[in-house]
């Protein structure tokens, strides 16, 4: 058994990965507890593997590594674009980034470096204010939230605790900024579906209050930490002609289509299908090395395999990525479980409503969403909604282009609530319902 | 038979917490082909272990001295149709013996040792309660022991002790399931051994319940690997005592902890759907229960989320199907994410029932009552 | 609460071959019947697993009655007897949930008995109605 990470999210819960998943009770940050998403783990790293090719045929793995770095090496620097999702080790970040920088060329990532407070810390608080749902979203808070006395989660739609409603045409967050004090925390999200929240998060950095910022990748911290650029809004996409993808999961929804694109990457996903250049790697329960997780925490993934630094090594021709890790980490020898603090200037991103429709769509982030697995093949809607509709039992509904089944739920009248993805990465969108009356 | 058992090996006798009687059985075990297999916890420090199956020596060697800090149950490595010989605290044996009902293994292949117990800690609590009690920094503990109601932890600085009394009035302490336990001599499994009624003297205290047991026993005798004299009366007589403590301040512990007791019909359902409104689906403490073997499990595929229940069926289903057959063994607290306090609900909803059938599950292979085809009731 | 006669749901599993003949010749004998009762015919009551009393509750009845051949009657010999001790595995836990016990009832019924059956439902629907509605109910109808 191997004492590894969970690659779910941000929090990086430690487990043992063996025939089974086993629990590593002795993790400060986790006490050994795992989501669904983590029991379901080795589901995940059974999915297909990606292959090595190279212009859509298979090639040896060392043939792919020379032939991305020759045809790299035809791009000067402000033409070449590395970018990442951020589910690598402390490592292969430090090495995409020496690699980066050998080219002298843009690393980007997407999230928000932000680490001061634990996870244990939340309890010491006498009020939380969420932007998402704990028990959904990064279950490993609930426990922690549910110890405080006072809970508001900021929303469209009515959470378990107490509800800040926002208006979703005109998002107003004076209500939650008023509940700011001193002995208040705010957990909120960074990531494609929490835009709509970059207003109040933008406040909350600045107030200096109290805030544990999660992302849907894991490794985000050590990214923010290395200096990697915002993915999302800095990147002039016309210019760039050559793009080194290393795991790009989280990303999957708009694939950019320079003249070269190489993909490394242990699963087969859609951007493998388009890439020039696959480069496979070893899935990251094989993976030797350290990630930074949301708390700032330095976590070991104990695997043996070292493979993905050594692909990125190959392709720049250095090796100094261990001391680089040190130096970014700021320590002589990586401990487990030791804390580091980060703080990242916050980058603002606008929010719209977009979609037409008469009903708003909200989707709760989770691990499985930003992994593209369909968990559920449900939405919720208010039972008001359910009887005007004139859905009986087995009806299902279609919107945008899925079809799903329906559960109905206290909510407000006009809202779908989505723990799945049904409209590419918009976060609140307007949309339409029909019944199929099955 | 009630023996004072130890490794004739001295550098065994000294690194066991008491005598190395187990580990130096063990490596008889597999030397003399008794089995094929033993299953250990390997040390990674205080506060981790690691569960593994060898048939190394050397390894068995390295796995030797309790751990208080590693709340493991290790029922789930016995593998089918190989002989395995295992270190049990009395909630392994139950689990072994509810797993071998179940036909995962057959009962005769596995070598049940048992271990007195009277508690484990949760380790990242245990760290706390080392740094706030004992005034010594988590990491540096070398060893600990839990010896007549006292904790002792040695570290470089030398030895420290702390009443448990004490650490668990402050909240800390051992983990529930242990706190109202009430089974601390492993009374179902082959032999059970511990320090308990030992006086300063490198050994350990050996009961001896089954022939398996007496073979095991002997073959470690046999093979020159372990010494032993007949225990003497007052020895015996104290380990009874501290058993019957034990039980005592289990007793309280089960009062104490039990928040439902106060509760009238309605507020304890209000409390059951308050508590299982938190439970995210995660199937963890199913996936760790160790009477729960089935592949397709019924409290997993009849469970709808679409349905809108009060209680989800998934936590109603288990609670029926635990009532005649939950050991106690607090894993599913131990992993839950939402902190739901299984071990004392499932308690509830089994002691009733259990205590109308005269039965409990993991003590011998009487066939659960819930599969029971003759009428058990009047 | 209270509640009128129709909004009270009771739940009846009848076995096939005794209890639910019962329930028909009640019908057959034209005996005043409640309208509270929904039967679902199962081919034995060993049949029943107490999951699907508890589903009962949770999609919306107010009480479930379990009913069966008399002991030794059984058309499968033992169904019965399983029947029985699965039975009491159900009370007890409807009992630690939190339900009142008057909610939930076993009775054997013979395919002659349909004035027992009849009296049988008329009792537990008159001792449900004093209970009201069941909490286990959903916030909303489905």
């Amino acid at each position: 058994m191997i004492e590894s990470v969970c690659i779910g999210c941000s929090i990086g819960c430690s487990l043992y990965v063996g025939d089974r998943i086993f629990h590593r009770k002795n993790a400060p940050h986790n006490e050994g507890k795992l989501c669904k998403f983590g029991m379901d783990l080795l589901k995940y790293y059974s999915r297909e593997k990606a292959e090595c090719k190279v212009d859509g045929k298979n090639v040896e793995l060392n043939e792919a590594i020379n032939e991305a770095k020759k045809r790299l090496e035809g791009y000067s620097g402000d033409e070449i674009l590395f970018l990442t999702s951020c589910t690598a080790t402390n490592e292969e970040l430090a090495a995409l980034k020496l690699l980066a920088e050998k080219f002298d060329a843009k690393c980007c990532f997407y999230g928000y470096g932000n680490a001061l407070f634990s996870l244990k810390d939340i309890e010491n608080f006498g009020r939380v204010i969420l932007t998402f749902d704990p028990f959904v979203s990064y279950p490993l808070v609930a426990r922690r939230v549910l110890k405080v006395k006072e809970v508001y989660e900021v929303g469209f739609v009515d959470g378990r605790v107490n509800s800040i409603i926002l208006n979703p045409e005109n998002p107003n967050f004076d209500d939650a900024l008023a509940l700011l004090d001193e002995n208040t925390i705010a957990l909120a999200e960074y990531s494609p579906l929490s835009t709509v929240y970059t207003p109040f998060l933008k406040e909350v950095v600045k107030s200096n209050a109290k805030a544990i910022v999660f992302n849907p990748t894991l490794n985000a911290n050590f990214a923010a930490m290395l200096g990697f650029e915002s993915f999302e809004n800095k990147i002039d996409f016309d210019k760039v002609k050559a793009i080194y993808a290393l795991e790009p999961e989280l990303i999957n929804g708009a694939i950019p289509s320079p003249e070269l694109l190489i993909v490394q990457s242990a699963f087969s996903n859609g951007w493998c299908d388009k890439a020039d250049v696959v480069i496979q790697s070893d899935s990251f329960h094989q993976k030797r090395g350290s990630v930074v997780n949301a708390e700032g925490r330095i976590l070991i993934n104990n695997g043996k395999s070292e493979q993905g630094v050594e692909i990125l090594e190959k392709i720049g021709g250095f090796e100094q990525t261990a001391s680089k890790v040190l130096e970014t980490l700021n320590v002589n020898t990586i401990k487990e479980f030791s804390t580091v603090e980060i703080t990242e200037e916050f980058r603002e991103k606008e929010f719209k409503l977009k979609g037409e429709g008469k009903y708003y769509l909200t989707t709760k982030s989770n691990p499985f969403l930003w992994k593209g697995i369909d968990h559920k093949n449900f939405v919720e809607l208010s039972v008001e909604d359910v009887k005007e509709l004139g859905l009986s039992r087995t009806d299902r509904i279609k919107i945008g282009d899925k079809e799903l089944c329906y559960k109905p739920s206290n909510i407000q009248k006009g809202y779908i609530v989505s723990e799945i993805l049904i409209s590419q990465l918009k976060g609140l969108t307007r949309v339409d319902i029909s019944n199929l009356h099955y | 038979m009630k023996v004072l058992a130890w490794a004739k090996d001295e550098e065994i006798r000294a690194k066991g917490s008491s005598g190395g009687f187990v580990t130096a059985a063990m490596i008889a075990a597999l030397e003399k082909g008794l089995v094929d297999e033993v299953v250990l916890v390997k040390k990674k420090n205080a506060y981790e272990g690691v569960p593994i199956t060898t048939n190394n020596v050397e390894v068995v060697k390295e796995c030797i001295g309790s751990m208080h800090f590693v709340p493991l149950n290790l029922s789930y490595f016995i593998k089918s149709g190989v002989k395995t010989a295992l270190p049990t605290k009395p909630c392994d044996a139950r689990a072994i013996i509810e797993r071998a009902k179940r036909n995962q293994f057959n009962i005769d292949d596995v070598y049940m040792v048992g271990l007195n117990c009277g508690g484990t800690f949760n380790p990242v609590l245990a760290r706390e309660v080392v740094l706030s009690f004992f005034e010594i920094e988590p990491e540096t503990v070398i060893k600990e022991e839990i010896l007549k109601g006292k904790l002792i932890i040695e570290s470089k600085e030398g030895k420290k002790s702390v009443k448990i009394d004490e650490i668990e009035e402050e909240g800390y302490g051992r983990r529930n399931a242990c706190k109202i336990c009430d089974v601390n001599i492993p009374h179902m499994a082959d032999l059970a051994c511990g320090n308990w009624g030992v006086l300063n003297e490198k050994a350990t205290f050996v009961e001896v319940f089954t022939d398996k047991g007496k073979e095991f026993f002997e073959n470690a005798v046999d093979a020159g690997y372990v010494e032993f004299r007949e225990a003497k009366k007052e020895e015996i007589e104290i380990r009874e005592k501290i058993d019957k403590a034990m039980i005592k301040l289990a007793k309280k512990w089960r009062e104490k902890l039990d928040e439902i007791n106060d509760l009238d019909r309605r507020e304890r359902l209000d409390y059951y759907i308050r508590m299982f409104e938190k439970c995210i689906g995660c199937n963890a403490c199913k996936e760790v229960c160790p009477p729960c073997v089935c592949e397709e499990a019924k409290c997993v595929s009849m469970n709808d989320e679409m349905a809108g229940y009060k209680i989800p069926l998934y936590n109603l289903v288990r609670l029926l199907h635990l009532m005649d057959s939950c050991i106690g063994c607090g894993q599913c607290e131990d992993v839950c994410p939402v902190d739901i306090p299984l071990t004392l609900i499932h308690k509830r909803f089994s002691e009733r029932i259990l205590r109308k059938l005269d039965y409990i599950p993991g003590i011998d292979m009487r066939t659960p009552p819930f599969q029971e085809t003759k009428i058990l009731f009047d | 609460m209270g509640g009128n006669m129709t909004d009270i749901k009771i739940l009846a599993f009848c076995c096939n071959w005794c209890s639910y003949a019962g329930a028909d010749g009640a019908g057959l004998e034209r005996r005043q019947m409640p309208a509270t009762l929904r039967i679902i015919r199962v081919m034995c009551s060993g049949r029943i697993d107490p999951i699907f009393a508890l589903m009962g509750f949770l999609e919306g009845a107010d009480g479930v009655m379990v009913t069966g051949c008399h002991i030794g009657d059984c058309h499968y010999i033992d169904g019965n007897y399983k029947t029985k001790n699965r039975y009491e595995f159900l009370k007890e836990l409807v009992d630690e949930l939190g339900l009142e016990p008057e909610r939930l009832r076993l009775e054997w019924i013979s395919a002659t008995e349909g004035s027992i059956f009849a009296q049988v439902v008329k009792e537990m629907t008159e001792q449900v109605e004093k209970l009201g509605k069941s909490p286990l109910r959903r916030g909303f109808e489905r």
